[in-house]
């Protein structure tokens, strides 16, 4: 296929994910909140959302409000979710003959209906119904591709953007939250570890495995390296890894490959000691830059050969 | 007539009412028509709208505030037209396609003889901004040129079916005519019944043959490639449509890249081979190379392989000259020079202000005429004397007198009316037709085409992008 295509559906996945993602975290992160025990711990919520979400510079000087506007409605931030999801549906038109009618008419409709809301104000006053609105959109956008697009070149790389961006995110929250447990040390209680469980839909999945018992290793290897868990980080890349798998012919995603396989097996191999102490926090810092560099190590691998010539550069 | 249609007053020529009541190919519709009530109507066009607006079937507008997106606006009543007439209008558009396509191949790679025998001068052809020099010369593969073109026609107060201008370019609207026909099936499925309507949906099949039909050294299975400008173009959806129904790559400039005179696409796996293109953008834009160096619309290198005959352009490059509105007047000349039989279409009456004495009649009656730019489309630039203003009058007339060669001026054709769903009634409204022509190795003419609607009370212009709407256009079974 196009490589600009396979680029741009890339892209939709990442940014329906990135919207999703948005979307759950703001949720949690207000809802833990309005049981914090203290306005300290309560800011120090806020300031992790945006650390998640790399946002830590622009939101500096925010109030919680602003803040939740910044990442809901603020077309300046790339990542908002209007303007995620504006993304998406621009990269949709652009690549609609790879959509199924359905998959287009979806995300055309989620746009339309964001424009179309007072979002200030539904943030305002029912955040927790916007964030459920979002949430949903987006796994029905990503339901009905699962459902109906044939699993070719454009339904994996599709794939590929969304377990990327799903991977990169869930390392990112592990680096953030352990960085926030070492600073409460012991007391670290039920509330952190909900909320980092729920920030990936993973609090009753975890309650199945290891029952009502926490503790910071055993959450940290759930979220980090379960095989069933599709927020995980292993799981991602596992999944990541089989489409690459089929992507690749002959030279055209060697790279991806050994990129994919070394992280992953990093993941999947990590000794107890790097999980612990203070090797945990370089781990997941590593990991998480790793995993960055693993989306630009496959865009030049499929997006940008060197055999497309003098042109390639310029004009991508 | 009763329901919807009672008290109806039809106005000028009326596609479907006569004073001694339906035309008797429209006897069903109107019954069945007229038993709606109006809020059923209602209802059933904001259906319309709806279907229309989820699949993000719009249109852009130029000149509005930027990435401004009008839903396409379709009208619940559709267009028919009876077997017989249908053949004549088919029998009429392969005549003049295939005259044209004669014409450019003589004018480009030929003895240019229509200049030569005096029929056309060479100078109106070389003062002609869709006059390409850097075609001369340069063959096409099954000297095809006019390989996909959109005629508009309209009926005149008699009657009679016209030619108003033709488009040899990139002609646009085809996907409409199935879109409409989806939307419209799905909102008004009674009215289909009995009318044994002929299907439009194998268009991209069509189209796709064609294009292979004309691939170079003839390659029996091409790769073709739908080259659009992107998704800020008017007509995107339109190419997105047809690169969908063709199930072939929609690819933009960037995507392309020439070596060694051969055409390639940046795929996820390397270049790959592309034979023909269905382009959808203007000549200007092709190759920066050779053309605009400031346009990065097209492809550095693309008028090399060209020359090399390594790829098929559709439509060729050059076609604009025809679609100069000043060389329309000798369609009619140039189907008697090529085919040596009369054309089966005629034109609407034209003056060429070139012509000094055609000049002093235009400006004595130009209280009575159109006068259109020569090199616009869009029906931008428009002056129709019978509604224009004094003042309007008086500038059509100076810049005529300035620039004679920039204008022609037409008899001001009454366009036939049909009834539209306006609101909450049915009222007369123009109409046009833009019908849609495939010419590879034979012709074909998709059944119906492009009807487009002045959706303003009284207006004559049908444009999309100056207010209008359209139609489902049913051709009927014999």
């Amino acid at each position: 296929m196009l490589a600009r295509h396979a680029e741009d559906l890339l892209w939709i996945g990442r940014y329906l994910e990135r919207a999703e993602d948005t979307a759950r975290l703001l949720d949690v992160t207000y809802h833990t909140t309005l049981e914090a025990a203290d306005d300290e711990v309560s800011s120090g919520a806020w300031r992790d959302l945006a650390e998640t979400l790399y946002l830590e510079d622009e939101t500096k000087d925010m109030d919680r409000a602003t803040l939740a506007r910044f990442l809901v409605t603020d077309p300046t931030n790339g990542g908002s979710i209007v303007a995620a999801v504006g993304r998406a549906r621009e990269n949709a038109r652009g690549v609609r003959e790879w959509l199924t009618l359905e998959l287009w008419e979806e995300i055309n409709a989620f746009h339309l209906e964001l424009a179309g809301m007072d979002l200030a104000r539904a943030l305002e006053q029912r955040p927790y119904a916007l964030c459920e609105l979002v949430r949903r959109r987006c796994e029905t956008i990503i339901g009905v591709a699962t459902a109906a697009m044939p699993r070719t070149e454009g339904y994996q790389f599709l794939l590929l953007g969304q377990l990327l961006e799903r991977a990169g995110i869930t390392a990112r929250l592990l680096w953030v939250w352990q960085r926030r447990l070492a600073g409460i040390g012991a007391s670290a209680g039920f509330l952190e570890w909900t909320k980092v469980l729920r920030s990936v839909s993973a609090y009753e999945a975890y309650l199945r495995e290891h029952h009502a018992t926490f503790d910071g290793l055993r959450v940290l290897s759930f979220l980090l390296a379960s095989r069933e868990l599709p927020r995980s980080v292993l799981y991602c890349l596992e999944v990541a890894e089989r489409q690459l798998v089929s992507l690749s012919s002959g030279p055209y995603g060697r790279a991806s490959l050994r990129a994919i396989g070394r992280v992953r097996s990093d993941v999947e191999f990590a000794e107890p000691t790097q999980l612990s102490g203070p090797s945990l926090a370089s781990f997941l810092a590593e990991l998480e830059g790793r995993i960055q560099g693993l989306g630009r190590v496959i865009e030049d691998d499929f997006f940008r050969h060197a055999d497309f010539g003098l042109y390639a550069y310029e004009t991508f | 007539m009763e329901g919807l249609f009672a008290g109806y007053e039809p106005q000028g020529y009326c596609e479907v009412i006569t004073p001694d009541g339906p035309r008797s190919h429209y006897a069903g519709l109107v019954e069945r028509l007229g038993a709606l009530s109006a809020d059923d109507m209602a209802a059933r066009a904001a259906l319309v709208e709806s279907i229309l607006r989820r699949q993000g079937i719009t249109f852009a507008v130029y000149g509005e505030k930027s990435g401004t997106e009008r839903t396409w606006p379709l009208d619940l009543v559709p267009r028919l037209i009876p077997a017989a007439e249908w053949d004549h209008l088919e029998r009429g558009l392969t005549q003049r396609v295939t005259a044209l396509n004669l014409f450019l191949e003589d004018l480009y790679v030929g003895q240019n003889t229509a200049v030569r025998e005096g029929i056309i001068p060479q100078w109106l052809i070389e003062s002609s901004p869709g006059y390409v020099r850097e075609a001369i010369g340069v063959p096409v593969p099954g000297g095809a040129r006019c390989i996909v073109s959109g005629i508009d026609l309209v009926r005149d107060g008699e009657g009679v079916h016209r030619v108003l201008e033709d488009n040899l370019r990139v002609p646009s609207g085809v996907a409409y005519v199935l879109e409409n026909r989806a939307a419209l099936a799905r909102a008004m499925s009674m009215a289909f019944e009995g009318h044994r309507v002929r299907p439009v949906n194998h268009y991209g099949a069509s189209l796709l043959r064609t294009l292979s039909e004309v691939a170079p050294n003839g390659l029996t299975d091409p790769t073709v490639v739908v080259l659009t400008p992107g998704v800020f173009n008017s007509a995107h959806f339109e190419h997105v449509f047809l690169a969908r129904q063709m199930g072939v790559e929609l690819v933009e400039g960037r995507d392309l890249v020439v070596e060694d005179n051969r055409v390639h696409m940046r795929t996820t796996r390397g270049l790959q081979r592309v034979d023909v293109i269905y382009r959808r953008i203007g000549d200007e834009s092709l190759d920066p190379v050779v053309f605009r160096p400031d346009s990065l619309l097209g492809v550095p290198g693309l008028m090399s392989a060209v020359r090399a005959g390594t790829v098929t352009l559709a439509n060729a490059i050059g076609n604009g000259v025809i679609d100069d509105k000043a060389l329309y007047p000798f369609v009619p000349q140039l189907i008697k020079h090529y085919l040596n039989e009369d054309a089966i279409l005629p034109n609407v009456t034209t003056y060429h202000p070139w012509d000094p004495e055609q000049l002093e009649h235009v400006l004595g009656r130009i209280d009575q005429l159109v006068v259109k730019p020569t090199g616009e489309s869009g029906g931008y630039g428009i002056v129709i004397g019978p509604k224009a203003t004094d003042e309007e009058l008086a500038t059509a007339a100076a810049n005529l007198k300035r620039d004679p060669r920039a204008f022609i001026a037409q008899e001001t054709i009454q366009l036939s009316t049909h009834p539209t769903w306006i609101g909450d009634r049915l009222e007369p409204r123009h109409i046009d037709l833009r019908p849609f022509v495939l010419a590879g190795k034979r012709v074909e003419v998709v059944p119906g085409g492009l009807t487009r609607v002045a959706l303003r009370k009284g207006s004559l212009i049908v444009n999309s992008s100056q207010g209008g709407g359209s139609k489902d256009t049913w051709v009927l079974g014999a």
